[in-house]
């Protein structure tokens, strides 16, 4: 099988608006082939779709598409079944994760032998591979090998649309979905008023936490008093748990690279920036190819597609700051300096790098730019709730059965994101609450689980939507222990610049510790409350302003698992050591000594072969013994 | 910038504000008390303390920090609610956390901003927990001692560094409670030593080790004055504890330095106290200088006098253009009454040929048409043969603060610099000695740009000037890209308004008296609103050039003196034989007077020859009145008084007077003829055919720079100790490129050599001289570089040997 790229002819050439409707017309069946896959289908030619996201890179998706391109090359299938490195498909969990098409069946966990033998039996052979042994079970035991499991069925991709459907570094394959129509409608039939108008009515709101609406941005942009402007795509995913943005620029690059040149156009901008964040490499390389490409092809540099409009884009590596995702810090950064929070205003529309306009949106609001133009804006405001409209991606981890990526429609409930999409909690113990915004987000308890997820109905709960990260936790987490980690990373990342931020979050911290370790105090409590606020209300950027948000809202929310910890001492969740009493269970001991060897304060005594006693009053928590202990005697409550 | 009045509601009172303008001006303007830690109104605003937070309550967002926010019509603020008291002691208390309090032995107890506003606003009573991490303090600098364990990191000494100053010596480094001020790598501080950010800083950590006083504050008695080192006049104010200076200082919003000194104005005063100073008249008696009583010694001098009329011969005086003009007027009446023919002068001076024969016969005065506030919001400006950093500090942080800040260009075209440059757009290399030709290549380009007023009388004439001096020529003579010039002359024709800055200060190269001419022609064929300041080396020259003291010139005196035919030369601060340049024969000028009298606050080289010595008052122990660069009146208060027996000029001379019989103005005539000079207006304007000479171009070698210091100059400061410690010492400076490939390293010995003349002196690496330069500061006439020089105002090359 020729790859898409030599089916679209000469790919090295600079390309006009014919030669994208050929590649178009070329390359689009494949393209449709892939996204109608469903089981069943009877395939003449087969495609093999490997998760190249970085979370299946890591575990190695890379030999195993390596080994299928060699397998079917020995067995002369090469006619029949090719190889294709697609973007993230969502399913993290189970990666490497392998798609067959048209046939529609996933192989989850592929491994170098898996991946030969798929290749012998299924493309060879045509026999799906036993199911037994590589499935992996729903909350009801169902099997989810198939696009019809509410996994997949559930979502709504718009942002991910091309995610794991196209290879990412072929500009064919973005051309044959849909790719650069947008842009053409914005060149050659679109008014730049038209298209604010039209991102305006779609009703698009900033994807990368504060929600602002997005044609109003533009506008403001475009509109402010300058000769030069910006634009600027911030790729400083900094939330750890949220990998959308990283997601989005390893498996559809173009898609942003487009919106970027869509809204230079539309702005007056005839620059742009990413500013990704070092630690991701794979999205840095991926992009940079794309960038190349992109240029010669003639959709980046001087007089794209024959239009006369100039536009370009460079890459601006973080350096690992949280901070740095905060736009006027992320500017800073850009301009070499360091990367600080200034006061706004001046806000960037007005102000922004090197003091001119600058256009400012997050990865996933750039993804939807496209789409929105393409279908129009009344197709996108039909998605979604009355304020918040379009779909959300979310990075599902934590107690959930299927951690990954999950694309849904604003308003679905957390309910059916955590049971439907997430599978239900995999430790069987019961739904306690949902984390979402990460560190700078709060806590939705399972008791508000269904309400309708929007950026007004988070905030009400006392959390964000944030970037997206939403992290699920059963009875078995420690609110308090959660806040004090989000806290943690909060102290760690702070800049430093204002007194609330940089002292007072360290004394939240402080707090927090002491509550953990059983050392907490009766107006603790009222000491969080009072000094959250405070930072809440007079740190200079939104790092500050929401870092005490998974405080507050544990306390709001878990108030009395608090104050167990202060006036009992005790970790109902059992996550605080030091609030853990260990004893040990006589009818389990054999007396084998193993803990009282581990034991570094020398609280357990016993002699051989008769039973162990914890001396509690000597017991320093450390749960030494816990680990030690080979018959499970240990308990700790 | 939108500045149309609203209406916006302060605690419930409806008043009137300027849209976009910043609430915390407007609310400070109505009396309110907003505390600020971090906020300077000469910075741009940093909104880290949160202070100044106010309550809004037209529905945009709670807190707001009033140093940041812009006037917007309809606002509704609230500025001592519960919630705002609240959040200002929730902060203070927070910083005190982080803050090692030590305030009963602190420099800054009782002057002490965070002090102050705990004072003010007091803390919640709860203890919190945190642990202040220990910082050892940064005791490196011989001047600036760092202490991270009282910062509160306002940020505002960084600031200053960067955005006033332009010299970011320092930096923010690290986050969170990690975040600390500091060097490159923790480097010892390697800056100008300006002070500014020891002034800023809101709380002790940041201490001078000079002041490093046991005086509290409320001890000190707080007095303020014009500085005098150089021409710039910077308003200083000095903290005194029993009659001595223990601080220096100066208030944000001070005219013209609005905040700013230099290391001379800061530190330079214990000159003052000197262990050098005279204190006693000194008179020659049998081949020796004896000390003397006032009576004696006025006597003696008196009677010199006297002989010197008996015998027909001159009288002459050559005074300092420090001399204050009360001080002046009354030494030219007492020259006047001497004799009709007494010659007076006040040179050679720095400024004092740019001003009376180069920008006099054009603009019919010998001043500047261009006040500091111009060039400071001049469309463009171009500065002239020097970086003013070295010389007049103040200039630079202006063109620094009109870049760094507001975005406004400046151009610089000089042979040698300081660091200036790299905030310059465009800078221009000269060859030294060509800003002439430049100034002619830039009449002739933008007025084949139309952009010249060819109405000027004399345009004619200068047009034709310069007709030969194309792009291709300059460039040839200044040795600067032709794109360079263009890329100038673009910026000058785009410009509505231009200012021109002429720097000049001794060892500049090339004629400041030409090129003076030809930055005066090309600012007044710039039209309306273009102007040219002259910055002049030392503090009154303009005032004393109006005084008239000025008849003759310094050289035409020395010619008198050598021909034998001056009697009496009264020498009035001035050092012919230790600091004029050796073109001059001020030596053998003394050796020909009859009778020499010397009136100094040291003993000069000068003064070692003279027949009497009379110790004078300087700097800010003198009572009086001068005229800055652009015209303005200055007022000098004393601020210490001078040592016991030294006495200010004009007592001097009024006691010479009446020694001589010479009856002088009483005071109030003075003043009134003081307070005329400052109105004093020029002639009319005219062009001026220039006469654009063509340096020959440099031979093989590397270029001497022997420019000023801003540690030093060479007379005054070199009884400082304070800053002959800061300066380099006597050593020749090169780039670490060139010190390589010599194979020199620092402290080697090595020999310039140039054309039969030779020095030896010690090597140092520095990263801030230019490849190709050799930096050997002037300081006097017998130091390497006046030995290298020769000819005052001829650019040498010379060759690098080691030793």
């Amino acid at each position: 099988m020729k790859t898409n790229s030599e089916a679209a002819g000469d790919s090295r050439a600079v390309l006009d608006r014919a030669a994208l409707a050929g590649i178009r017309e070329a390359v689009r069946p494949v393209i449709e082939g892939r996204l109608a896959a469903r089981r069943g289908a009877e395939p003449v030619r087969r495609e093999v779709l490997v998760c190249h996201g970085g979370s299946c890179v890591s575990c190695h998706a890379v030999p195993v598409a390596d080994v299928m391109e060699r397998v079917i090359g020995e067995r002369g299938l090469a006619d029949r079944a090719r190889v294709v490195r697609v973007g993230c498909m969502g399913l993290c969990d189970a990666g490497p994760l392998v798609l067959v098409v048209p046939d529609g069946v996933y192989y989850p966990r592929v491994n170098e032998s898996l991946a030969r033998r798929i290749v012998e039996e299924h493309l060879g052979a045509g026999t799906v591979l036993d199911e037994a042994e590589l499935t992996w079970e729903g909350p009801g035991g169902e099997v989810l090998r198939s696009r019809e499991v509410p996994f997949f069925a559930r979502q709504l991709k718009i942002a991910l649309r091309n995610c794991g459907v196209i290879d990412p570094g072929s500009l064919e394959e973005y051309v044959a979905a849909d790719g650069y129509r947008a842009l053409e409608k914005v060149l050659f039939e679109m008014e730049p008023g038209a298209v604010l108008d039209e991102l305006k009515r779609s009703g698009l709101r900033g994807r990368g936490g504060a929600g602002f609406p997005a044609g109003l941005k533009w506008q403001f942009v475009r509109d402010a008093r300058g000769d030069v402007r910006y634009v600027v795509c911030n790729a400083d995913e900094g939330d750890p748990g949220a990998f959308m943005d990283r997601s989005i620029l390893e498996g559809d690059p173009f898609s942003v690279i487009e919106a970027m040149t869509i809204a230079g156009r539309v702005i007056g901008s005839n620059q742009g920036y990413v500013y990704v964040r070092a630690e991701y490499p794979l999205a840095i390389e991926r992009l940079g190819a794309a960038l190349d490409r992109a240029r010669q092809a003639g959709l980046l540099g001087c007089d794209i597609l024959g239009s006369g409009f100039d536009f370009d884009v460079e890459i601006r590596i973080g350096a690992g700051a949280f901070v740095c995702g905060e736009e006027t810090a992320l500017m800073h950064s850009i301009e070499g300096k360091r990367g600080m929070p200034r006061p706004r205003p001046p806000f960037p529309a007005q102000k922004g790098l090197w003091n001119r306009p600058t256009l400012l949106n997050n990865v996933e609001t750039w993804a939807n730019v496209p789409p929105i133009l393409l279908r129009g804006a009344e197709w996108y405001a039909a998605i979604g709730t009355a304020r918040s409209k379009g779909t959300k991606v979310f990075a599902l981890a934590g107690a959930v059965r299927n951690t990954g990526l999950v694309e849904v429609p604003m308003g679905i409930s957390l309910r059916e994101v955590v049971e439907e999409l997430g599978g239900g909690i995999r430790s069987g113990l019961p739904f306690k609450a949902a984390q979402s915004g990460g560190p700078s987000g709060g806590c939705v308890p399972a008791s508000a689980a269904d309400v309708p997820v929007d950026y007004e109905s988070l905030q009400e709960l006392g959390a964000i939507m944030g970037s997206g990260g939403l992290i699920v936790m059963d009875e078995g987490t420690c609110m308090v222990e959660l806040a004090r980690f989000f806290m943690e990373f909060i102290v760690d990342e702070s800049c430093g610049k204002c007194p609330p931020c940089r002292i007072g979050n360290r004394v939240m911290l402080n707090v927090l510790e002491r509550i953990t370790r059983g050392e907490g105090r009766e107006e603790d409590l009222d000491l969080l409350e009072r000094l959250g606020d405070h930072i809440r209300t007079s740190s200079l950027c939104g790092l500050g302003q929401t870092g005490p948000n998974p405080v507050l809202s544990t306390l709001r929310h878990f108030r009395q698992e608090y104050e167990v910890h202060v006036r009992e001492r005790r970790c109902p969740a059992g996550q605080c050591r030091a609030l853990l009493t260990y004893t040990i269970v006589e009818e389990l001991c054999n007396g084998c000594h193993a803990c009282t060897k581990a034991c570094p304060a020398g609280a357990i005594a016993g002699e051989l072969k008769h039973v162990h006693r914890i001396d509690q009053d000597v017991c320093i928590h450390c749960g030494a013994c816990l680990n030690a202990c080979p018959t499970g005697a240990i308990e700790a409550r | 910038m939108d500045r149309r009045m609203v209406t916006i509601t302060v605690n419930g009172r409806e008043v009137t504000a300027p849209a976009g303008g910043r609430l915390l001006d407007v609310l400070r303007g109505l009396g309110l008390d907003i505390p600020t830690l971090c906020h300077d109104d000469r910075l741009t605003p940093y909104g880290g303390c949160r202070l100044c937070v106010v309550e809004r309550k037209d529905g945009r967002g709670g807190m707001v920090p009033a140093c940041s926010t812009p006037v917007q019509r309809g606002m509704v603020v609230e500025t001592r609610t519960p919630a705002v008291v609240a959040a200002r002691q929730n902060n203070l208390q927070l910083l005190l956390l982080d803050h090692r309090m030590e305030c009963p032995v602190c420099e800054r107890s009782g002057d002490c901003r965070l002090q102050e506003l705990v004072y003010l606003y007091g803390t919640p009573e709860e203890r919190l927990p945190f642990e202040r991490a220990e910082r050892p303090r940064d005791e490196s600098s011989p001047v600036i001692v760092r202490d991270p364990e009282k910062c509160i990191l306002c940020g505002k000494c960084v600031r200053l560094c960067d955005e006033v100053q332009g010299v970011a010596e320092i930096g923010l480094v690290g986050r969170g409670l990690d975040a600390a001020v500091t060097t490159l790598l923790g480097r010892p501080l390697d800056c100008e030593f300006c002070g500014q950010c020891v002034n800023a800083c809101p709380v002790g950590a940041l201490i001078a080790r000079p002041f490093a006083t046991e005086v509290p504050a409320w001890l000190r008695e707080r007095r303020t004055t014009v500085c005098s080192w150089c021409s710039c006049g910077c308003e200083l104010e000095a903290e005194l504890y029993e009659g001595r200076i223990v601080r220096v200082t100066a208030r944000p919003g001070s005219e013209p330095n609005d905040g700013m000194l230099c290391v001379k104005g800061w530190l330079g005063w214990d000159v003052l106290e000197s262990p050098e100073r005279l204190t006693r008249p000194l008179v020659r008696r049998e081949g020796r200088l004896v000390e003397a009583s006032w009576e004696e010694a006025l006597g003696a001098a008196a009677a010199g006098l006297a002989r010197a009329m008996e015998t027909g011969r001159e009288a002459a005086v050559l005074a300092t253009p420090r001399l204050l003009i009360e001080d002046a007027l009354l030494l030219r009446r007492l020259m006047e009454g001497v004799q009709g023919t007494a010659r007076t002068g006040i040179g050679p001076e720095a400024g004092l040929e740019a001003l009376a024969s180069g920008v006099a016969p054009v603009f019919g005065q010998p001043a500047s048409t261009a006040t500091l506030e111009d060039v400071d919001a001049a469309d463009m400006v171009l500065v002239l043969r020097g970086d003013p950093g070295r010389t007049h500090p103040l200039v630079k942080n202006v063109l620094v603060r009109r870049t760094r800040q507001r975005g406004l260009p400046f151009a610089l075209a000089a042979a040698f610099t300081a660091g200036l440059e790299r905030h310059a757009a465009p800078f221009l290399h000269l060859r030294p000695g060509t800003e002439t030709a430049l100034l002619a290549f830039l009449g002739r380009a933008l007025d084949l740009e139309g952009r010249l007023d060819r109405t000027v009388e004399g345009f004619g004439a200068w047009r034709e000037s310069v007709e030969r001096c194309t792009a291709e020529w300059a460039a040839g003579v200044t040795g600067v890209p032709e794109a360079t010039l263009a890329r100038l002359a673009e910026a000058l024709s785009a410009a509505r308004k231009v200012s021109l800055v002429l720097v000049t200060g001794r060892g500049i190269p090339g004629n400041e008296a030409a090129a003076a001419r030809a930055a005066a022609c090309l600012s007044v064929a710039l039209g309306e609103g273009s102007g040219l300041l002259v910055l002049p080396e030392k503090s009154n020259l303009v005032g004393c050039l109006r005084t008239g003291l000025a008849r003759d010139r310094a050289a035409d005196v020395l010619e008198a003196a050598l021909a034998g035919r001056v009697g009496w030369l009264y020498l009035v601060g001035q050092d012919p034989a230790g600091a004029w340049p050796r073109s001059m024969p001020g030596r053998e000028a003394l050796e020909s007077a009859e009778f020499v009298v010397v009136q100094d606050a040291f003993l000069t080289e000068t003064a070692r020859a003279a027949d009497v010595v009379l110790p004078a008052a300087i700097l800010i122990e003198r009572e009086g009145t001068g005229i800055g660069p652009e015209g303005t009146l200055r007022t000098y208060h004393r601020i210490v008084a001078p040592p016991a027996g030294v006495l200010q000029d004009g007592v001097i001379v009024r006691e010479l007077a009446r020694l001589a019989g010479v009856r002088l103005p009483g005071p109030e005539i003075v003043a009134a003829e003081t307070a005329a000079l400052a109105g004093a207006r020029g002639g009319p304007v005219r062009l001026a055919a220039l006469e654009v000479t063509v340096a020959e171009p440099p031979g093989e070698g590397f270029l001497l720079d022997p420019s000023p210091q801003v540690f030093h100059s060479g007379s005054t400061t070199t009884h400082s100790a304070r800053l002959t410690g800061l300066s380099p010492g006597i050593a020749v400076r090169m780039a670490p490129a060139d010190a390589e490939a010599a194979g020199l390293g620092n402290g080697d010995a090595v020999r310039l050599v140039t054309d039969g003349r030779e020095v030896l002196l010690r090597a140092r690496i520095d990263r801030r001289v230019r490849p190709g330069t050799l930096l050997v500061p002037w300081r006097n006439r017998e130091d390497a570089a006046s030995r290298l020089v020769g000819e005052d105002g001829v650019w040498i090359s010379v060759q690098l040997r080691r030793s």
